[in-house]
């Protein structure tokens, strides 16, 4: 008994199960069921179709290249019966599946993880890029000034150590007095913004 | 209670017939086979046939079509149905065998990309004589 792969989706047909199309070149299609083979009718692209084994290949969802893939073969040579033979290369069979799939599974960890790390570098590129929503580059802005203002009277009369420690607090911290007026400068400048981003 | 519609085929009789095996068009790999040299020869110099368009003077090797005249055939070059299939032949077409390494016989090679040129428009006058001299002898 024969598990031929299906043309299209090329997984194995099992028997009693899909349709065969035979060319008039003597080809013969293979087709596990209806849905591939209705696909097939339409001529569509079997590397284009996302469900299909050779689409994930060819784009690099799973592994394609290992010499584990090399053992199954079409043989069409008929061999004579050997017990010993037969049980050998039944124990092969299993020993190489289990290898293929561990490599297989391997193979698709590898990539996910990759995409992750690429997936957290975006987030990160897009954060920085938006800041602007995140913050508004005015707020504060009347705070920064006013602490730009005292700083360059500061600088007539004290050293250059002292001022860099005021103009920290200053943007932490709002001092009471400036409160309400900067409230009424930021309820202003939410729209401002917004404007200039949009044009 | 919704009841799950019945009819999603209907009028679609015109797409029903184009998949029809009688209405089969060659393959993309068939097309490939076609492109060798010793065949684009036999293709391209076919003898006058009565029952083909344009006596099978005129063939698009990439599109496997026969047109009725020169001029037609060199408007063909430039229409989009044309260059959609130019462009389809571009990467080696899928095969049964594709199909098997998918599935895991042996490793899975990605197809390759490749240069596909139109064929050269026929100018020279010797197929319409050819077609001429056909009509005469009838």
């Amino acid at each position: 008994m024969r598990l031929d792969p299906c043309y299209f989706c090329s997984t194995k047909i099992f028997p009693g199960h899909g349709i065969q199309f035979v060319r008039n070149d003597s080809k013969i299609f293979k087709f596990c069921r209806s849905k591939c083979h209705r696909a097939f009718k339409k001529k569509k692209n079997p590397r284009k179709v996302s469900w299909t084994l050779a689409y994930r290949k060819t784009n690099g969802k799973e592994l394609t290249v290992d010499p584990s893939f090399e053992f199954e073969k079409k043989r069409n040579i008929p061999v004579k019966y050997d017990r010993e033979f037969w049980m050998k290369s039944l124990e092969a069979i299993r020993k190489i599946d289990i290898i293929r799939s561990r490599r297989a599974n391997h193979f698709v960890m590898q990539r996910l993880r990759r995409a992750r790390e690429i997936e957290m570098q975006q987030e990160v590129r897009e954060v920085q890029r938006d800041m602007s929503l995140v913050r508004l580059p005015v707020a504060g802005l009347r705070a920064r000034l006013a602490a730009k203002e005292r700083e360059s009277q500061v600088e007539e009369i004290h050293d250059s150590d002292e001022e860099m420690e005021v103009t920290n607090a200053e943007e932490m911290e709002v001092p009471n007095a400036e409160e309400s007026d900067i409230e009424e400068e930021m309820n202003e400048s939410d729209e401002a913004p917004e404007l200039v981003e949009v044009l | 209670m919704t009841y799950k519609r019945k009819k999603y085929h209907r009028g679609d009789t015109h797409l029903q017939r184009r998949w029809r095996t009688s209405n089969r068009t060659k393959d993309l790999d068939q097309i490939n086979q076609d492109l060798k040299e010793e065949n684009v020869e036999k293709l391209l110099n076919q003898e006058v046939d009565a029952d083909k368009p344009g006596k099978a003077q005129f063939y698009c090797l990439h599109c496997a079509r026969y047109f009725i005249n020169d001029q037609a055939l060199n408007e063909h070059f430039k229409t989009k149905v044309h260059k959609r299939r130019m462009k389809a032949l571009e990467t080696e077409p899928y095969s049964i065998e594709e199909s098997e390494r998918a599935a895991g016989l042996g490793s899975f090679v990605t197809a390759k990309k490749r240069k596909i040129e139109t064929q050269k428009p026929i100018v020279e006058e010797a197929k319409r004589v050819k077609i001429d001299e056909d009509i005469e002898s009838d």
